[in-house]
Parts: C-alpha cells; sequence; structure tokens
C-alpha cells in the first residue's frame, strides 16, 4: 500500500494543504499579533489618560471653586453668617467637594477660638461641623498652617480629619490676605475631597487580577487600588526592597506633568514582567499611574495564539478525513481496476471489472478495459481457431508431401548403384510440398533421368508436378526431345493458370555411352570429364506448357567411362548468401571438379551441406534438386583429387601427395617422370599465375590400367604455358645455352599428350602419360 | 624433398668434386646455386658434379648447372657432371642439355680425363 496511488494522493494533498493553512494561519497571526498589541498597548494607555484627565478635571474644578471662595473674602469682608451660608451653598452645589471651610486667622475673629465652619456632605445631606472644637486650635493644623506658611494654594497632604467628617481626605487650602501688601492673612478656604473619591478614579485602573492603579502624593503616600479601603501608605510600606524602592524614586522623579512614562519591567508587584504606565497630575503634581501584568496583558494574545493553534489543528484533521474520504471514493475504482487487470493479466479473462458510474476519466478507462477484455477474449477465440486450422492444414501439408515424395524415386532421395551407373538424386523443397521433380529409370539398357522445375513453389506447384512427372515415368521409345514435346502438348491443355514446368530429360545409351537430352527451357547438365568440369552445350527448346507444338531439339554426347554428369534446377546455383552473392555456376562448376574422388552419395551430401554452409543463416528460397550420375571406369579405375594453398611449400605438398598415390605399383621411372611434370607445372603457377597464399590449385590423378591423367586447375591469369611459355632453345653450348625456360620441354617430353583450356576463370592443364611404356 | 651436398677438393690436380645427395629442385635449387658460386669461387680448373646420390633434378636445378657452366667458361675452369641416373641422364638428354660439357659415367673415366688434363697442363 505503501506506493499506492491513494496512499500517496492522501499523503501529498494533506502535506499540500497542511503546509498551506498552517502558513495562512502563521499569517494570520502575526498579522493579529501585532494588532493585539497595538490594542492593548492604546487600551491602557487611553484608560491612565481618560483617568489622568477626569482626575485633572476633578482637582481644577475643586481648585476654582475653591479660589473663587477666596476671592470673594478677600475682596469684601463677610460677615459669619454669609460665610457660612456660601459655604453651605458650595458643598451643596458641587458634588465633587466633599466639604469646605473658610477658618479665619486667629486675629480676625472675635472668638477666642476662632471661627471656621466646617460643611460637609453626609448622604445626601449638607452637614455643618465647628472645627474650633477640635482638641488643638485649628490654625495650628496642618491644612492650615501649610497654606498659611507658604502663602500659596495648594493641595495638602492627606490625613484623617478628626474633628471634622471623621474620613480620610485630602484638602486644597487657599491662604487669603487682605491689605495693600496682602500681606495680612485674613482666612485659609478649603475645599476637602475625599480619599474615596479618589479612590474610585484609581479603581478605574484596575485591569485583570493583578493590575492596579496608584496615586502617588508629593509627599510620598500612595493610594493603590488594591486596597479595599481608602487610605494612604507610605511607599515605604508598598515596596519591600531598597532596590525597589530607589528604582520607583527614581522613576517617580522623572515624571513630568503631561508626559506619558511607560516601562516594562521586573518590578516584584505583579507575577512576572511588570508594564509600567504613569504621568503627573498638572494641578496636585501627584502621580497617577497603573501597574499591569504583562501576562495578564497578553492573556488576550494567547488566548488568540490557542485559538489559532486549535482551529489549525481542527482545520488539519478535518482536512485529512476529507482528503481520505475524496481520494478512497477516487481511487476505489482504480484500486478495484488494478485487482482485475492482475486477473486479466493472469489470464483469467472472466474476472469482473468495477462499475463505475459517471463519464470521468476512470470510467471510460474501465469502459477501455472492458472493451480489451472482450477483444482479447474474441481474439484468443479466433487464435484457438486459427492455431486449429492452422495444425490441420499443418498436418494436410505433411500428408502431402508424403504423398509428392512418393512420387518421385525413393520418396525424393535415390540412391542407386548399377554396374554400369551409379545415381544419386535428392530434391529439397523449399517448403513443405515443392514444384521441383527428378525421375529415372532404367528401359532395357536405356536409363533416362529427368530433372524439373515448376514455377512457382508450394502447393500450386506441387499439383502441377505431380501431373508433370506421371507423364513422365514411361518415356517409351521416343527420344527425349519427343518425349517433352508430347509432354508439353499434354500440360498446355487445361492449363489456365499458364503454370509450366522447365526439364530437362536425358537417356543414356549404356552400351555406346552415348548422351541423348533434351531441355525445356531447363539449365543444362555440368559435365565432369577427366577432372575437369563443363557446362555443356545444348539446343533448348521452351518450357513446358505455355504453348502446343512447340521443338525440343535433342542434343548429343558420347560420355566416357570415368565421367560424372550433374543434373540440377536453379535452387543451386541461385541459391543466396548473407552478403546477396549468388552461389552462381563457377562455384558449382568449382565443387564439382572438387568432387571427383567421392561416391555420387557423398558428393551430393556434400553439395547439400556445401550450399547449406554458403547460404549460412539465409533461408533456403527455391526448391533444391540434384542428380548426380557416374559412369564408373573400367578395372581399377581411381580418381583422386586435392587441393592446395599456394604456399612456398605447395611444390613439396602437392609432390608427396602425388608421390603417395601413385605408390609402388607405377614404375619408377614414370612415377619421377610424372613428379619432374608436377612440379615442373606447380612451379610455373606458383611463380607466375600471380595468385597469393590464399588461393588454391586443385590437383586431380585420373589412373586407368593403361594412362594416367593429371589435371591441374588454377585460377590465375590465362596462361597456357604449352603455348605462351617460354622456351629455350635446346642443344646450344655452353657459351649460347639459355638460362631458364626448360620447364615446358620437359613437360611436353615426359607426357604423352597435354591439352590446355581455358574455362570460366580457370586454367585447366591436362597431361596424359600411356602406361606399358617406360 | 632436400639437398645435401659434399665437397671434395683435390689441390694438387686443381679439382673440385661436389656431391649432390636427394632432390635438386625449384625448392632446393636457390640454396645450390649459392654453394656452387662458393666452390666455383674456390678457382679450382675442374668442378665435378657428383650425381651418383642425386635422386631427381628438375629444370630449375638444371637452370643453375647452366648458369654455372657459363661462368665456369668465362673463369677458364670447367664444370662437369658425372655418376648420372638414368632418369637424371634422360633430363638432360630431353633438354638436350649443354652438349659440350663433360660427363664421366663413371670414376675411371672420370680419373682418366683428369690425368689427361694434368698432362695437358704440364705439356703447357
Amino acid at each position: 500500500m505503501k506506493a499506492s496511488i491513494t496512499s500517496r494522493l492522501i499523503l501529498y494533498l494533506t502535506v499540500s494543504a497542511g503546509t498551506l493553512v498552517a502558513f495562512a494561519l502563521l499569517v494570520d497571526y502575526r498579522l493579529s499579533r501585532t494588532e493585539i498589541l497595538e490594542r492593548l498597548r492604546v487600551e491602557s494607555q487611553k484608560t491612565v489618560v481618560d483617568v489622568v484627565r477626569d482626575l485633572e478635571g476633578l482637582l481644577a474644578g475643586v481648585e476654582g471653586n475653591t479660589r473663587f471662595l477666596g476671592s470673594i473674602l478677600s475682596q469684601q469682608h463677610s460677615d459669619e453668617q454669609s460665610i457660612s451660608r456660601l459655604l453651605q451653598e458650595t458643598v451643596a452645589q458641587h458634588a465633587d467637594i466633599f466639604g469646605s471651610t473658610v477658618a479665619l486667622a486667629p486675629a480676625q475673629s472675635a472668638r477666642p477660638r476662632g471661627f471656621a465652619p466646617y460643611f460637609y456632605q453626609q448622604g445626601d445631606a449638607i452637614a455643618y461641623s465647628d472645627l474650633t472644637l477640635g482638641a488643638e486650635p485649628y490654625w495650628e493644623r496642618s491644612w492650615f498652617t501649610d497654606a498659611a506658611r507658604s502663602g500659596q494654594p495648594r493641595w495638602i497632604e492627606p490625613y484623617f480629619d478628626v474633628g471634622g467628617a471623621e474620613v480620610y481626605m485630602t484638602t486644597y487650602s487657599v491662604p487669603v490676605f487682605e491689605g495693600e501688601s496682602h500681606r495680612e492673612l485674613v482666612a485659609v478656604v478649603t475645599a476637602d475631597i475625599t480619599l474615596d473619591e479618589l479612590h474610585r478614579y484609581i479603581n478605574r485602573l484596575e485591569r485583570g487580577d493583578h493590575g492596579f492603579g496608584f496615586l502617588v502624593s508629593a509627599g510620598g503616600l500612595v493610594l493603590s487600588s488594591r486596597g479595599t479601603s481608602a487610605e494612604m501608605v507610605p511607599y515605604q510600606q508598598f515596596l519591600a526592597s531598597e532596590e525597589q524602592r530607589g528604582f520607583w524614586q527614581q522613576l517617580l522623579t522623572e515624571v513630568e506633568p503631561g508626559q506619558d512614562n511607560s516601562r516594562i519591567t521586573d518590578c516584584e508587584l505583579v507575577e512576572g514582567n511588570c508594564i509600567i504606565r504613569m504621568t503627573r497630575l498638572r494641578h496636585s503634581g501627584w502621580i497617577v499611574g497603573a501597574v499591569y501584568s504583562e501576562h495578564e496583558v497578553l492573556a488576550d494574545l494567547r488566548a488568540y495564539e490557542l485559538k489559532i493553534f486549535a482551529l489549525g489543528l481542527a482545520c488539519l484533521v478535518a482536512m485529512i478525513i476529507v482528503v481520505n474520504l475524496v481520494t478512497r471514493r477516487i481511487t476505489r475504482p482504480l484500486t478495484a481496476l488494478a485487482a482485475s487487470a492482475d486477473q486479466l493479466g493472469a489470464g483469467q479473462l472472466d474476472a469482473s471489472l468495477p462499475e463505475v458510474p459517471g463519464k470521468d476519466e476512470v470510467a471510460r478507462l474501465v469502459q477501455s478495459f472492458a472493451h480489451m477484455k472482450d477483444e482479447l477474449r474474441q481474439h484468443i477465440a479466433d487464435l484457438e481457431q486459427a492455431t486449429a486450422s492452422r495444425s490441420r492444414l499443418e498436418g494436410e501439408l505433411s500428408a502431402a508431401r508424403e504423398i509428392q515424395m512418393a512420387m518421385l524415386p525413393q520418396s525424393g532421395k535415390a540412391c542407386e548403384s548399377h554396374p554400369d551407373f551409379e545415381l544419386w538424386a535428392s530434391v529439397e523443397p523449399a517448403r513443405t510440398v515443392g514444384g521441383d521433380l527428378f525421375t529415372f529409370g532404367l528401359e532395357g539398357r536405356r536409363l533416362y533421368m529427368a530433372v524439373g522445375d515448376v514455377s512457382d513453389k508450394g502447393v500450386p506447384a506441387a499439383l502441377f508436378m505431380a501431373r508433370a512427372i506421371s507423364h513422365l515415368r514411361h518415356p517409351g521409345k521416343h527420344s527425349p526431345g519427343q518425349t517433352l514435346a508430347e509432354l508439353n502438348n499434354a500440360l498446355a491443355q487445361n492449363n489456365g493458370n499458364c503454370m509450366f514446368v522447365t526439364l530437362l530429360l536425358a537417356v543414356l545409351d549404356l552400351d555406346s555411352l552415348e548422351l541423348t537430352w533434351a531441355s525445356a527451357g531447363h539449365t543444362p547438365p555440368l559435365w565432369l570429364h577427366k577432372g575437369c568440369p563443363a557446362t555443356l552445350l545444348q539446343h533448348s527448346g521452351p518450357a513446358t506448357g505455355l504453348a502446343e507444338n512447340q521443338q525440343f531439339p535433342d542434343n548429343l554426347l558420347p560420355l566416357a567411362r570415368g565421367d560424372r554428369l550433374l543434373m540440377y534446377t536453379d535452387g543451386i546455383d541461385e541459391a543466396f548468401n548473407p552478403a546477396g552473392e549468388m552461389f552462381g555456376n563457377e562455384r558449382l562448376a568449382q565443387w564439382l571438379a572438387g568432387s571427383v574422388s567421392q561416391s555420387p552419395e557423398q558428393a551430393g551430401e556434400d553439395l547439400l551441406a556445401t550450399l547449406s554452409g554458403f547460404a549460412e543463416v539465409i533461408a533456403q528460397s527455391d526448391d533444391i534438386t540434384a542428380l548426380l550420375l557416374d559412369i564408373p571406369g573400367h578395372g581399377n579405375a581411381r580418381q583422386h583429387q586435392r587441393l592446395f594453398h599456394l604456399t612456398p611449400d605447395v611444390t613439396d605438398a602437392s609432390l608427396s601427395w602425388l608421390g603417395a598415390l601413385l605408390g609402388s605399383d607405377i614404375p619408377a621411372g614414370v612415377r619421377n617422370e610424372l613428379l619432374l611434370v608436377l612440379e615442373e607445372v606447380v612451379t610455373n603457377i606458383f611463380k607466375y599465375s600471380q595468385l597469393g597464399e590464399a588461393d588454391q590449385i586443385s590437383v586431380s590423378l585420373q589412373a586407368t590400367d593403361s594412362e594416367l591423367i593429371l589435371c591441374v586447375r588454377d585460377q590465375g591469369i590465362a596462361f597456357n604455358p604449352l603455348e605462351d611459355a617460354h622456351r629455350a632453345e635446346l642443344g646450344a653450348d655452353i657459351a649460347h645455352a639459355e638460362i631458364g625456360g626448360l620447364g615446358v620441354h620437359l613437360i611436353e617430353q615426359l607426357t604423352d599428350w597435354q591439352r590446355y583450356r581455358r574455362e570460366g576463370s580457370d586454367n585447366c592443364l591436362e597431361l596424359g602419360r600411356n602406361l606399358g611404356e617406360s | 624433398m632436400k639437398l645435401d651436398t659434399k665437397l671434395e677438393t683435390d689441390g694438387d690436380r686443381s679439382v673440385a668434386r661436389l656431391y649432390l645427395i636427394g632432390a635438386l629442385n625449384s625448392d632446393t635449387a636457390p640454396e645450390f646455386e649459392t654453394i656452387l658460386e662458393g666452390v666455383l669461387a674456390k678457382g679450382l680448373k675442374v668442378n665435378v658434379l657428383d650425381m651418383r646420390d642425386l635422386d631427381y633434378i628438375s629444370s630449375a636445378g638444371l637452370r643453375v648447372i647452366f648458369k654455372a657452366a657459363k661462368q665456369a667458361t668465362a673463369a677458364h675452369q670447367r664444370l662437369a657432371a658425372s655418376h648420372r641416373k638414368p632418369h637424371i641422364e634422360k633430363v638432360f638428354e630431353i633438354l638436350k642439355a649443354l652438349p659440350d660439357m663433360a660427363v664421366f659415367a663413371n670414376d675411371q673415366e672420370l680419373d682418366d680425363y683428369l690425368d689427361a688434363m694434368q698432362a695437358r697442363s704440364l705439356e703447357g
């Protein structure tokens, strides 16, 4: 399954889609993260800015009212009753002002404890308290002394108002002076804000579980939103370590009004990093700020990260499931098809194919497969039928071949030995049946022989050959030419197909050795006489079967004992080798010359082997038929032949061979002289024929009781030594004698007859020596 | 088929006697030609080719003898043959080879000839 398309498809699609989703989420995360961080930053800043603005508004309102009261007092001297009324109205009208007093300087009041009415809010009502009733004189209280001493309006450090409203508060004190130089203190006008009020503002700065707002007074008191009550404590109490105190002191001194200071650091006030933002109020000089836990602030971001991760994971899982389902749905038919194809491949043509609805590629593939399956089944059925027909046909052809061969003497491969002749014949059809024929028979002392070749090959040729051969079986007493004329007339009738047969019909009179033959467009026979092959010249008629009433002239040739005759069809001389060369007449003549020492049967088999070796891998293209006839010589006639390469030791080799052949039966003188003659001939060829070591000469010896015939053949330049060789003039004395030119004299003097002929490309020199004379 | 030679010289009578053993044919002729030239180069007056053991001679061998005979005549030397077997003799006859060449059938004829030669030179 690892290599299956399905698993690969699932893997690739999942990985690709997962990568894409991851990439998209990552990009989204990067963008969103920046956005979230920016939003958080703006939010926290906005909160601080809002609180500061509101606080500034509160303080400004309180300051403005108090100054206004102060300015009223400094411009007109008011009686105590009107002051009280003014104060009451002020507190009633300004919700931000918790309480307010006008404390007259001790010198300005007729009363010994001074005058300081204090009105403050208590629930929905305005309460009154007389500050002169306190344990200590009011002009010794810090809210009075601080303002009086500095001569400037100022915010008093928060305190617990004992004897007044009994709450924590902070007070804005405005000293009122009188006189020309404004040096005489008239009163101190105050307005109070409860720490509860401030605490409410500071509370707005809270964020998360740990983030808190704070306010630091000029004196270093801290009001934190962490505390449940509006109580201010010294900052030392708030910060545990010296290091932190120093850090915060440094930080607080750097803060300027209107500036937004922020810092992210490990401040020990919250877990992890804290984000500190703060600014200094313009009106009171207090510092308002917030400390947030970075961890909490970024909680949103982390939640977002988690969300993104979960989303990505969910997408991936969903994608795997979807891809899996889709891929399997698409490839299911393919998998099934592959299984079916395996079955088909194993030859199970009945294997069912998956059913795929629709017209997509897979459906078309399945359709093609179904079509292929049907075609295959049909084809196999056809093939089986064709094979059956073919084997039936082959059987019939094989029978036909046997029948055809039965028409030929000795079933197509004949070997006949007779005291007066030896005969070998063979036909090798190129196909199962063929159109070549041979026949022979003895009628009295007449040996008739025929070799023929029907046009074309195969069955038609075989049938026509059957017609032809039935006429040749009994040629009667007619001459070959007459027989052929009768045959021709018989075959020409009802021969709509214009089939024809070329024929060679020969009759040998075993007594006179006279050969009479007639040819119907057939190649003339080859004649081997005294070791030398020759193509017989002949007058020929047309091929038989084409037109009636044709003339077939008889040819005559007296044969001699020791002669050999070869009749053949064109399957022999027209056999081709892989190089495209034809075997040809010359090769055939040369082979015949070389066959002289073999019996007709040996020679015939050798001819077939030679042809097969020549053609190599080329298939036999035509029927091959050959008929060899030997007329044995009388007595112990022997024929010997041998080929010699023209190497430097050719003389030695040929003389050794001839010496051994002649043996001791021949008189020593004759033997030596023949050896001398052969040496002269071979030496001549070796020196002057211009042949090389690859070339061969043929030396043959025909020995009868009365005669020895030496025949030497070479393929050198045409040269008749009997006429063309240089002859030295004999009988000259030493002074006039020629050097060389002696060989031909020896040849002529030591043999009884000499004959030279040029045969094709061969020089053929025949030398006869009668026996019985020394 | 090979040819062996054996040389006997008689300085007193100025006679070289070269024995030919085997066959003198186209194969052995070239080597024999060198040997014979070497013999003639000794400058002895009479050079006899003793053929009592020569089985065979071809025209190539005769050619060498013809050539040597011409050289000998030019150098006022003599080349003679002795002890030819019948068939060797026949070859010589067929070719009518060198009618003026001295030929000795046996040792007696040769000795007589040599004596005569010596007597003539003494006279001369």
